[in-house]
């Protein structure tokens, strides 16, 4: 579905990632994980035409994107749910909607927006129910799921998410991710950008690392889940887990220490 | 009753004129939530053209009209697509309102240059006689002007709420960034709302064209009532455009008519004043506010270029040597020195702005006002009672500063786009009573017979001796303030103009500190306004008025904000090139109007500050002789 050989993307001209090869196929949720810098947000924002390539080419079923504007793409199914949620604060909920459906209102009639819409609110019933209220008086959750459901608005072939569980609390993650799995089960491409590499790896068919703008590691998500150097890096296990093991010791005597003195 | 309701005609004509002027306003800030200043400029370009095609090639007017509107169509396609909306990706909110005083500023040049400082006006649409309902006399072009403010403004409103490009342009708005993903194309509709309020501000031209005369620095006074008009009736929302124009236009044609004209344009401003401060979101706000802060995104980040103190220092020693050793050649040519002079007295109201914009990052559009209030106040006080030039001096700078404290404890709650507006008003207010108190300014026609500066009987009467006397001003100035900018207090103003929240959460008194600036930014300005008349031995209305607001706000960005000896180069640039080739003359507005231009998009340290980074680069700091600090981590 999705074909990066070689891509290169930056800011100013400058590349931050270099010569990346990636692919996703159809309905498979490729997660993309990566410490904080690595390049992951980047590489989300030149697929979706918002950064220009400065390298390498991007096919998407089939067609070479390199060159489409960011509208293009989104005509083409290929839906960016950006990082930081960017929700449409001052509008209400639904026109937040209806605007994911924008380029879907030149040919589509009113009829299959609306029937977009119920679809969205039967996934999302909290959504249906703050339909006409203020999208930026949203809890954090809420908001996120606003800007996944607008992205389902366009009726996409493959999702972006960035972050989707930025700032969000455990049990939301939670759900999130529940909700990111689901969407596998509808045939949707997924490509997740993820801090949390763990639970991304968890819903995941396959992984790319990435480190320094490069694809330092790919392969089937439970490999990378077993593999030692991941673990160690991302997952808080092995060597780097014996050193959190051991701040863990120490918080405990502090705590201890401390309840002895008062 | 009978002449109330004549009155009233007036006010509602007048009116439907600042409404016409203000729906630009509002719908390019709906759109890109930036002010477009250079508005009131098309609204005459258009006019204009239409003028020589009635003239040149006897059209009639409605095909004129076509015409020029299809010009400013295409002029604004033009300059929006290679300044606003590019300024629009990368500028801040403060920066764009520079960018549009540039397009404003070049567009008015250009204008001066084709059609020459003569007025024009139009022929009437339909016929010079005015139509007779019940008594009630209404030139038949005021139909028109009403006929189209209607059509227009439910035009824009349809368009706006209804349609799918009205959510466009408000998504585009809210967040461009979001935008762009929805597919909607950001660059194009930004554009679109350019060019469709030009078109309107033409059309608006046109139409008021035959009531009024018009020449090419008129465009100014359209952009100033057309962006009250746009405040006072809330920004953003077509509706409020009219009423707010309505309100603008009944309030100053009723002052007129029952106070005097003196006080007319005096009220309608202190009605959006008193509007501003009460209300800062208009009548009919359009959708939640807008956090307001001045600098926003990149600029803030942008570093604080200065040399290091020592080297500094040296610099600043041979700049004054090389300064003072040019005065010979200078001496040859009256001319030259007398422009020295100048620059020297507007680099001191400037280096005011500097400490107001560059550090605490508030805009003003007033600093005329406190130059007007500076000088009138010497020079009334010297003229007409004999008080000694120092004592004038001092009194009109405390006079500045009582009026700089009652607007900014007023004013300074509010932030970048209602700050600016609030000094403009402030600017336009001492513009309206300098031409109306006529019994103590001289009004239009100036003040003349202002005595020479004077020091304990030694007279400063020639160009030279007022240039060692402005040198020595700047010198103590620039030291105390060099000191002040690097020390807690410049600290303190870089820290509220990066962010005023985490400035108060750091225990900065943000009030305190921007009313500080502003007063330092006040007394300059006035002492400047006092050393002027009293070198020019006469002081008129538009020496100190709005206009040369602007053209300071221009000398600043073009210098170097946040420099304090940047701005030198742009007062330098914009007084000394016209001089010495003359023949360039003509040219000065559109060449500075352009300068600004290019400073504010691709130089955003000004030259100066362009400058010292290049010093920089081409030698490491270490060994180097300048250093740069950096304002932020």
């Amino acid at each position: 579905m999705l074909e990066l050989r070689n891509l290169s993307a930056g800011y100013g001209g400058r590349p931050v990632i270099h010569g990346i090869d990636l692919d996703v196929k159809a309905g498979e949720i490729v997660a993309l994980v990566g410490a904080n810098g690595a390049g992951k947000s980047t590489l989300a924002k030149a697929l979706s035409g918002l950064l220009p390539c400065l390298g390498g080419t991007i096919r998407f079923r089939g067609q070479p994107i390199t060159a489409l504007s960011p509208a293009d793409r989104v005509r083409e199914g290929l839906i960016h749910v950006p990082e930081g949620r960017q929700i449409f604060v001052g509008l209400t909920v639904e026109q937040n909607l209806e605007l994911g459906a924008y380029l879907r209102r030149a040919d589509a009639s009113r009829n299959e927006i609306e029937q977009g819409l119920t679809a969205v609110y039967a996934r999302f019933p909290v959504l249906g129910d703050r339909a006409t209220g203020i999208a930026g008086n949203l809890s954090g959750g809420q908001q996120q799921m606003l800007a996944i459901a607008r992205g389902l608005m366009a009726r996409p072939q493959l999702l972006i998410l960035d972050e989707p569980s930025l700032g969000l609390s455990p049990s939301l993650v939670k759900e999130v991710f529940q909700l990111i799995a689901s969407l596998r089960e509808q045939g949707l491409a997924i490509l997740l950008a993820e801090q949390n590499a763990r639970m991304s790896l968890a819903i995941a068919d396959r992984g790319y690392v990435i480190e320094n703008g490069r694809v330092a590691l790919s392969g089937n998500a439970v490999d990378l889940v077993a593999s030692e150097d991941i673990a160690a890096r991302y997952l808080g296990i092995g060597a780097v887990g014996h050193a959190g093991r051991f701040d863990a010791a120490i918080h405990d005597r502090l705590v201890a220490a401390i309840r002895r003195q008062t | 009753m009978h002449q109330a309701i004549q009155i009233a005609v007036g006010g509602l004509l007048q009116g439907c004129i600042f409404g016409l002027l203000a729906l630009g306003f509002s719908l390019i800030y709906r759109v890109t939530a930036a002010v477009n200043l250079a508005q009131g400029a098309f609204c005459i370009f258009a006019a204009l053209v239409t003028s020589s095609c009635e003239q040149a090639f006897g059209m009639p007017v409605m095909i004129a009209g076509l015409v020029g509107v299809a010009a400013t169509a295409a002029l604004s396609a033009l300059l929006g697509a290679a300044v606003f909306v590019p300024g629009l990706a990368r500028l801040p909110g403060s920066t764009m309102f520079i960018l549009t005083v540039g397009l404003l500023t070049i567009l008015q040049g250009a204008s001066l240059v084709v059609w020459g400082s003569q007025s024009y006006t139009l022929t009437t649409f339909s016929g010079e006689r005015p139509i007779s309902l019940l008594g009630i006399s209404i030139p038949t072009q005021g139909l028109w002007l009403i006929g189209v403010t209607i059509v227009i403004t439910s035009a824009l409103a349809l368009l706006l709420a209804r349609t799918r490009m009205g959510r466009a342009f408000r998504a585009c708005a809210e967040n461009p960034l979001a935008a762009n993903l929805m597919g909607i194309g950001v660059r194009r509709m930004q554009l679109l709302s350019f060019v469709l309020a030009a078109v309107i501000g033409g059309i608006a031209g046109i139409v008021i064209g035959p009531i009024t005369s018009f020449q090419f620095d008129t465009g100014g006074m359209y952009t100033m009532f057309g962006f009250i008009a746009a405040v006072i009736g809330g920004i953003g929302s077509p509706l409020g455009a009219v009423v707010g124009g309505l309100c603008l236009g009944l309030a100053t044609q009723f002052a007129a008519a029952y106070m005097s004209s003196l006080f007319s344009n005096a009220l309608a401003l202190s009605l959006l004043l008193v509007i501003l401060i009460w209300r800062p979101s208009g009548i009919f706000s359009s959708g939640p506010a807008r956090r307001q802060d001045v600098r926003d995104e990149p600029r803030i980040h942008r570093a604080v270029i200065r040399l290091g103190l020592r080297r500094g220092l040296l610099l600043s020693a041979v700049a004054a040597a090389g300064l003072l050793g040019a005065l010979p050649w200078g001496l040859q040519s009256g001319g030259l020195m007398s422009s020295v002079v100048i620059t020297a007295i507007l680099f001191l109201a400037v280096i005011g702005l500097d400490v107001l914009m560059g550090f605490a990052g508030q805009v003003s559009l007033g600093q005329g006002g406190f130059m007007a209030i500076g000088g009138y106040t010497a020079s009334i006080l010297a003229v007409r009672y004999d008080v000694p030039p120092l004592v004038g001096t001092l009194a009109g700078i405390a006079l500045s500063l009582v009026c700089a404290l009652i607007l900014g404890i007023g004013a300074m709650r509010l932030r970048g786009l209602y700050l600016a507006i609030a000094t403009l008003a402030f600017g336009l207010l001492v513009d309206s009573l300098t031409v109306g108190l006529e019994n103590l300014t001289g009004g239009p026609s100036g003040l003349v017979g202002i005595p020479s500066f004077s020091l304990g009987g030694f007279v400063f009467d020639t160009p030279l001796r007022n240039f060692y006397l402005i040198a020595a001003i700047l010198v103590v100035i620039l030291t105390v303030l060099t000191a002040g900018m690097r020390g807690g207090f410049g600290r303190a103003l870089l820290a509220v103009r990066a962010d005023p929240l985490a400035a108060a959460a750091l225990g900065v008194d943000v009030r305190r500190y921007k009313i500080g600036a502003f007063c330092i930014c006040a007394a300059l300005g006035s002492l400047a306004g006092s050393l002027y008349g009293f070198y020019f031995h006469f002081l008129s209305p538009e020496m100190v008025g709005t206009p040369i607001s602007f053209q300071m706000l221009a000398m600043l960005v073009i210098g170097g904000e946040g420099t304090l000896f940047g701005p030198l180069c742009g007062v330098a640039l914009i007084t000394l090139l016209p001089t010495i080739f003359q023949p360039l003359a003509q040219y000065k507005t559109m060449g500075s109007g352009l300068l600004l231009i290019l400073c504010a998009l691709y130089l955003p340290s000004g030259i100066f500050g362009t400058a010292i980074t290049w010093l920089m680069r081409m030698r490491p700091e270490r060994g180097g002789v300048l250093a740069v600090r950096r304002s932020t981590p």
